[in-house]
């Protein structure tokens, strides 16, 4: 069942001293299923979080409709249901990251033991026990990042939209952060997390899209995208003289391994058979898959070249 | 949702009071009601006098610069910063934020007139030794009058940066204490229209001379319970509409 | 699909607002009438008691004393326009000389100030005393002498005086012509008639140069009949010294201009001291009286 849906949502903008205005989204239609973790991936300046912005009801839409939990826009029912965490996070210093926790739990009509309790709990699990009396003006911006974390989740909430999660964060942060959101998805919840970071997409999430220039360029799950398709292998020996190997073209040489690749199974058993026969020692045979960077990276130069129209994952060989 | 409406205000109270800027007009207030006992001095026979005045007026002036310049900042402080995304993205319509940000000040402006008060009315005890209890209107109706200017201060803070909005708002408190000359030109302007025009300019703008009594309580002259009545009905309808303005300004607002 | 989007909708909602705002002007407006009514019946307050010294008010205006001194001008003329209460009026010398001290240069203000204090509280001292004040920051303006020498002249009947403010704004290029007209008025009122004869006739010179065909006019009225008063004077004081001398009358005027008595006067062939247009004046010997013979047929201008 589909939680979220863009359905054509176009919006343009306002900017410089004339205010002319510049088309940011120019209608993408998306779907979020329930239970997912879905990945909204796009470069910088792709649209993202105007298209969160424009789900939350923070910007009205120029056309085309926003569908949550089944009712058109982000009606007050809908808001109940959903925890954010913005982009590069920034909270009232004057208050204690306790405090903070209390006044958001309050907009939702949450109060008293009830209340701190959720509070302790979320500080706990985001890793801030001991910083809950602190003002949030103290915080780092990865302790800022981790306090959003927590208010996205005060509401135990069916839909979790997160912008850039993992922005200012350490390895052992992104971890921390990362964890939290598998935690939320098995509770049953569904993550929508915007991000340019494409590792982290493609470590958690279970459907992705790309947005480049307010377009969507793809559509698909992750392993319809990656797959368990070889695009080739990758192969090393050593041992050998620079040209002992006719018939393959060497592709690297690096502290006296010789680096091949290959494009499958049946070659990659014939340079073995070469390599031994020529003297030399095999090193290594590894299968290379497509990364969600590489299709990243197409994606974006296919914009460039020309207006490619959306593929999904049925349109990919 | 009223439970929202006090998170935001309570909220917004905390804001306030833990900001510096509010200690210091209060500091100043107190200041200058104390030093009008050394002023006092200075006169022959009316040193009472001097300090009843005094005190009212640093009262209202400081209470109205609290109302211009903690108000410019309640609805653009929170776009800037973006602390609002958070917050609208709960289920808090947004009239709810503009009516908790504003009960928040006012909630802040009530303590506030209500301490400078009590030192106030004590000084003058002190100083003349009954207690001044014929005062307490005008110190209330100040109240009244700090509640519009706080309205006014956030219908421009929903489009403006702070300091246009605190040279607006500064703008509609002095016009709002002259426009009891618009009432002179009503009665002796020939034209029909023109008296219609400047007549709606009148009862548009707000005419904040109506809270001032101080005149009158100073002298101890009698200022009748329906004129208080009339007065808090004014400002109350006068805030309402401000807020609602202000509402419809920032309903379709898109917070970039 | 829907090409609106709900942010666009809620037509109805803003409608509700716009009425909302509509009720509550309804009660505000309702609320401020019925404390206008009382606060109409307090006593007068006088905020402009209020009004700090004029070269205070110029350094706290930070530069804008310009506009300071108009909107205390509006704000007064309001003000007094309503209340023309003898306590309304007793601080105007401060408001206008406040005024003043912003813009020195106000012409209008001074003007309607001592207007008012003229009028309204009957004090034309008062008046020249702002007035005073007017010429001294503004010495090149002639209407302002002008207006001093009026009310010295019309309220104070203090001709004198009159007359030097008169003096002092005909001195003024840009003065029109009837200035030097009701200076020389002036003169004449205070009885030197000879002086004022002579003014005129510089009036009359200088309007047939420049073609001031109603100074002309006023001017050949004037000399005439204040040539006959002067000369009518003289010959009467010629024929008191006679009598006083010779202990009788004279037996005509002609034996007046013979003893060099009326040397001032005109005299025709025959020695008989003749009026303006050349007429010998008459005298009655019995009566030792003198009247000029073209009494009576010009208008008596005094």
């Amino acid at each position: 069942m589909s939680i979220l849906r863009f359905h054509n949502v176009e919006k343009s903008l306002p900017f410089g001293f004339w205010l002319r205005k510049r088309e940011i989204l120019k209608g993408v239609s998306l779907s979020v299923e329930q239970g997912e973790i879905y990945g909204f991936l796009g470069p910088n300046g792709a649209g993202k979080t105007t298209a969160i912005k424009c789900l939350l009801g923070l910007l009205y839409p120029d056309a085309g409709e926003i569908e949550l939990f089944g009712e058109s826009g982000p009606t007050l029912a809908a808001r109940r249901r959903l925890g954010y965490l913005p982009e590069r996070p920034y909270f009232y210093p004057h208050l204690k990251g306790r405090e903070l926790l209390e006044y958001f739990g309050r907009l939702f009509g949450m109060r008293g033991a009830a209340l701190r309790k959720k509070c302790d709990d979320l500080l706990g699990l985001v890793g801030l026990p001991d910083d809950g009396e602190k003002l949030t003006g103290q915080y780092s911006k990865g302790m800022l990042q981790r306090l959003g974390v927590a208010q996205a989740l005060i509401n135990d909430p069916d839909l979790v939209i997160l912008d850039e999660p993992m922005s200012g964060l350490d390895p052992i942060g992104r971890r921390e952060v990362k964890g939290l959101i598998e935690s939320v998805k098995e509770r049953g919840a569904t993550v929508f997390f915007s991000s340019h970071i494409l590792s982290d997409a493609e470590a958690l999430c279970d459907r992705v899209c790309l947005l480049v220039d307010g377009r969507l360029r793809m559509e698909a799950p992750l392993d319809d995208l990656l797959g368990e398709r070889v695009e080739y292998w990758e192969v090393a020996c050593e041992g050998l003289a620079v040209d002992a190997l006719s018939g393959y073209q060497r592709h690297a040489v690096q502290g006296g391994l010789s680096f091949y690749r290959l494009a499958d199974e049946p070659e990659v058993d014939r340079w073995v058979d070469a390599v031994r026969q020529a003297g030399g020692r095999v090193y290594r045979v590894a299968p290379q898959r497509m990364t969600l960077e590489d299709y990243f990276v197409a994606a974006v130069q296919a914009e460039g070249e020309a207006d490619a129209p959306e593929t999904t994952a049925s349109d990919t060989p | 949702m009223i439970g929202a409406a006090y998170a935001i205000a309570l909220n917004t109270f905390r804001e306030a009071v833990r900001d510096r800027i509010l200690a210091v007009f209060f500091l100043f207030a107190i200041l200058m009601m104390a030093s009008s006992t050394i002023l006092s001095w200075l006169t022959v026979g009316s040193e009472l006098k001097i300090v009843t005045d005094v005190g009212l007026a640093a009262e209202a002036f400081f209470a109205t610069l609290i109302a211009i310049f903690v108000g410019i900042n309640l609805v653009y402080k929170e776009v800037e910063k973006r602390t609002i995304y958070a917050v609208l993205a709960k289920p808090v319509p947004r009239w709810l934020f503009i009516v908790g940000k504003y009960f928040g000040l006012m909630a802040v402006l009530s303590v506030v007139i209500t301490l400078m008060s009590i030192f106030y009315l004590g000084l003058v005890w002190w100083k003349g030794g009954v207690l001044p209890l014929h005062l307490v209107g005008a110190l209330m109706l100040s109240l009244f009058e700090v509640s519009i200017v706080t309205a006014v201060a956030i219908v421009f803070s929903s489009f403006t940066p702070p300091i246009e909005a605190a040279i607006l708002t500064a703008g509609v408190w002095a016009i709002g204490h002259l426009t009891w000359g618009l009432t002179g030109l009503i009665e002796r302007i020939p034209s029909a229209t023109a008296g219609t025009v400047i007549g709606l300019i009148y009862y548009v703008l707000p005419d904040l001379q109506t809270f001032n009594i101080r005149a009158q309580v100073v002298h101890e002259l009698p200022v009748s319970a329906s004129y208080y009545v009339d007065a808090f009905v004014y400002a109350a309808a006068y805030t309402a509409a401000m807020l609602t303005v202000a509402v419809l300004i920032f309903r379709r607002r898109d917070l970039k | 699909m829907s090409r609106r989007s709900r942010g666009q909708r809620g037509g109805a909602s803003v409608l509700a607002l716009w009425l909302a705002i509509a009720g509550c002007a309804a009660v505000w407006i309702g609320a401020q009438r019925a404390t206008d009514r009382v606060r109409n019946t307090w006593p007068e307050a006088y905020p402009l008691l209020l009004l700090p010294n004029g070269r205070y008010l110029a350094a706290a205006s930070l530069g804008f004393r310009i506009i300071l001194a108009d909107t205390i001008y509006l704000w007064s003329i309001q003000y007094y326009g309503h209340r023309r209460t003898p306590e309304g009026r007793l601080y105007l010398q401060h408001i206008y000389s406040t005024i003043s001290d912003l813009d020195p240069l106000f012409i209008e203000s001074y003007m309607t100030g001592a207007l008012w204090m003229a009028s309204d509280m009957s004090d034309p001292a008062m008046a020249i005393e702002l007035l005073d004040l007017g010429i001294e920051r503004n010495p090149d303006s002639w209407i302002l002498p002008w207006d001093a020498g009026w009310y010295s002249y019309i309220a104070l009947v203090d001709y004198a005086a009159a007359e030097r403010y008169f003096a002092m704004a005909s001195a003024h290029t840009d003065a029109p012509a009837w200035v030097a007209r009701l200076q020389a008025h002036m003169v004449s009122e205070q009885g030197d008639l000879r002086t004022a004869i002579v003014m005129w006739e510089e009036i009359l010179v200088e309007a047939e140069a420049k073609g001031d065909e109603m100074s002309v006019a006023i001017a050949g009225r004037r000399i005439p009949d204040l040539y006959s008063r002067y000369a009518i004077g003289e010959i009467e004081g010629a024929i008191e010294r006679f009598e006083a001398a010779q202990g009788r009358s004279p037996d005509s005027l002609a034996l007046l201009v013979r003893l060099g008595m009326l040397d001032d006067l005109f005299a025709d062939e025959e020695g008989r001291p003749i009026n303006w247009v050349g007429d010998p004046f008459i005298y009655d010997p019995s009566t030792a009286t003198v009247t000029d013979p073209a009494a009576g047929s010009a208008p008596d201008l005094r």
